[in-house]
């Protein structure tokens, strides 16, 4: 028997450098492309996804794991080894433990930090839910330890985020980049993140949940009814009731980034196949107001396509056959990651309402006070030029 | 954080998880944040197995059973190691005495 060991210390440091390096994660050839698509379906009912039957070689395994690291799809390939269902040299395990125990020590450290921020926000008189990382590990995974985050995602009403963003900043946490005009961002921002430099953590007050139009039509006050109680580090913390955790999944795997990422999808696949919040009506009936259908739609067929699931439920069913109107779609295609931001800008007008709410937004989004400008001067004059030429060229062939 | 030096715990002491202790397991053991200051401490396997004994209060001599039933040993043989990582885990605050 191995003697019991006392508690030691994290083998690597915790902090900024965990999370995800500018510039997305490292690359890697298509096979293993392949092989971190099974690993991100492992344990999903109906994926018809294979592992590898035999260890990867060396020079194939590394890229795995650094992307998997990077991806975090750590904690699913942890549990594919542990489970037998992909074999690994003892060497291979070795990596893979340190690695996965990395990503565990950053997911403790953030859930203890929560506990310190909530604090903080609930003295401020800050009402919040929790998102994503925490919650959808600790409510959808059959084991937390399947889901890494690297950072803490709160749901803030957009009136109460000057005083969230406050608060914060007496812990130590500053804003990454300035508000482009006063009163931005609760009226308009998707989120503000903040960094922590000397605990390396950040944290993400959100307003809704994506850019632009799509996050712009979201009753966002709606979010807060019903809420699920989770404890988390001996504290009760409000999170979004099981619909709205897909739903908000759906908007983040859609709309968030371009492919999808592979641990995006498998939280939405995860929700959308427990039990308690994928019911098909109550998910519909949820995003119809807010012209949410396409975004659920897409999510869930992108999920059921990458992980190649067999299994049909009424939502799958449902995304498959949906098709989108010309708004909705055009909205949609506004809205995803890696569109030009003067397009998210353009497609945003239509639905802010007024006249002034309109100016605003436009003098926000085309002339940011000079902290902002200054933040990334170069940028903001380039978005504008690459906008106008787009407006230029669009208005040339709609003309020819 | 300094953690306080480990003293062993009293044979009679139940002891159990501190309320609200964040972990996670992994491949080989567990992790956990110390309530102090939220730093990670990685376990070994089988001191990840004394945590998941200290769900519910316990004495030393009861986990040390418990450890010893599941690697086929003698409770009498680990009940040391057991009785030290139960200090430990104390010194850092992660169980406490019920």
């Amino acid at each position: 028997m191995t003697a019991p060991t006392a508690p030691s210390a994290p083998t690597a440091p915790v902090g900024p450098g965990a999370r995800d390096a500018g510039g997305g994660p490292p690359a890697c050839g298509p096979a293993d492309g392949e092989v971190l698509d099974a690993v991100a379906a492992h344990g999903l009912p109906g994926s018809t996804r294979a592992l590898p039957a035999r260890p990867l070689p060396d020079d194939r395994w590394r890229p795995v794991l650094r992307r998997a690291r990077a991806t975090r799809l750590v904690g699913l390939l942890a549990a594919a080894a542990v489970d037998g269902a992909l074999p690994v040299t003892d060497a291979q395990l070795d990596q893979l433990a340190a690695t996965h125990t990395d990503a565990m020590a950053l997911a403790v450290r953030l859930e203890h930090e929560l506990g310190v921020v909530l604090d903080a926000l609930a003295a401020a008189g800050v009402e919040v839910r929790l998102l994503k990382g925490s919650a959808v590990a600790r409510t959808a995974y059959p084991d937390p330890s399947q889901r890494p985050f690297s950072d803490l995602d709160l749901l803030v009403r957009g009136e109460q985020l000057p005083a969230a963003v406050a608060c914060l900043g007496e812990l130590g946490f500053r804003r990454e980049q300035p508000e482009l005009r006063p009163g931005f961002d609760r009226r308009f921002g998707k989120s503000v993140t903040l960094t922590h430099d000397a605990r390396g953590t950040a944290v993400d007050l959100h307003r809704t949940f994506v850019m632009g139009p799509l996050g712009l039509t979201i009753d966002t006050e709606a979010l807060f009814a019903h809420p699920d109680r989770l404890e988390i580090a001996g504290r009760e913390v409000a999170a979004l009731s099981p619909t709205d955790r897909l739903v908000h999944a759906c908007y983040n795997a859609a709309v968030g980034e371009v492919p999808a990422r592979a641990l995006a999808l498998r939280d939405v696949a995860q929700l959308a196949l427990a039990d308690d919040g994928a019911d098909r009506d109550a998910v519909v009936d949820r995003v119809a107001p807010w012209q949410g259908q396409a975004v659920v739609a897409r999510a869930v067929t992108l999920a059921w396509q990458r992980f190649a699931l067999a299994d049909r439920t009424p939502l799958s069913q449902w995304a498959a056959r949906y098709e989108p109107g010309r708004v909705e779609q055009r909205r949609l295609t506004a809205s995803l990651a890696g569109r030009r931001y003067a397009a998210k800008a353009l497609a945003s007008l239509p639905v802010i309402p007024g006249v002034r709410g309109k100016a605003a937004f436009a003098a926000a989004v085309g002339l940011p006070q000079r902290a902002a400008r200054n933040r990334s001067a170069l940028a903001w004059w380039a978005r504008g030029l690459r906008g106008a030429r787009a407006t230029v060229a669009r208005a040339g062939e709609a003309r020819g | 954080m300094t953690a306080v030096p480990a003293r062993r715990p009293a044979p009679a002491t139940r002891w159990v998880r501190g309320p609200g202790v964040p972990w996670r397991r992994t491949v080989d053991g567990c992790v956990l944040a110390r309530p102090a200051d939220g730093e990670p401490l990685a376990l070994s396997a089988a001191a990840a197995e004394i945590w998941a004994a200290l769900a519910e209060p316990a004495t030393v001599d009861e986990v040390a059973c418990r450890l010893a039933a599941s690697c086929g040993l003698a409770a009498a043989d680990v009940r040391g190691d057991v009785a030290r990582a139960v200090a430990d885990l104390h010194a850092h605050g992660l169980v406490e005495p019920r």
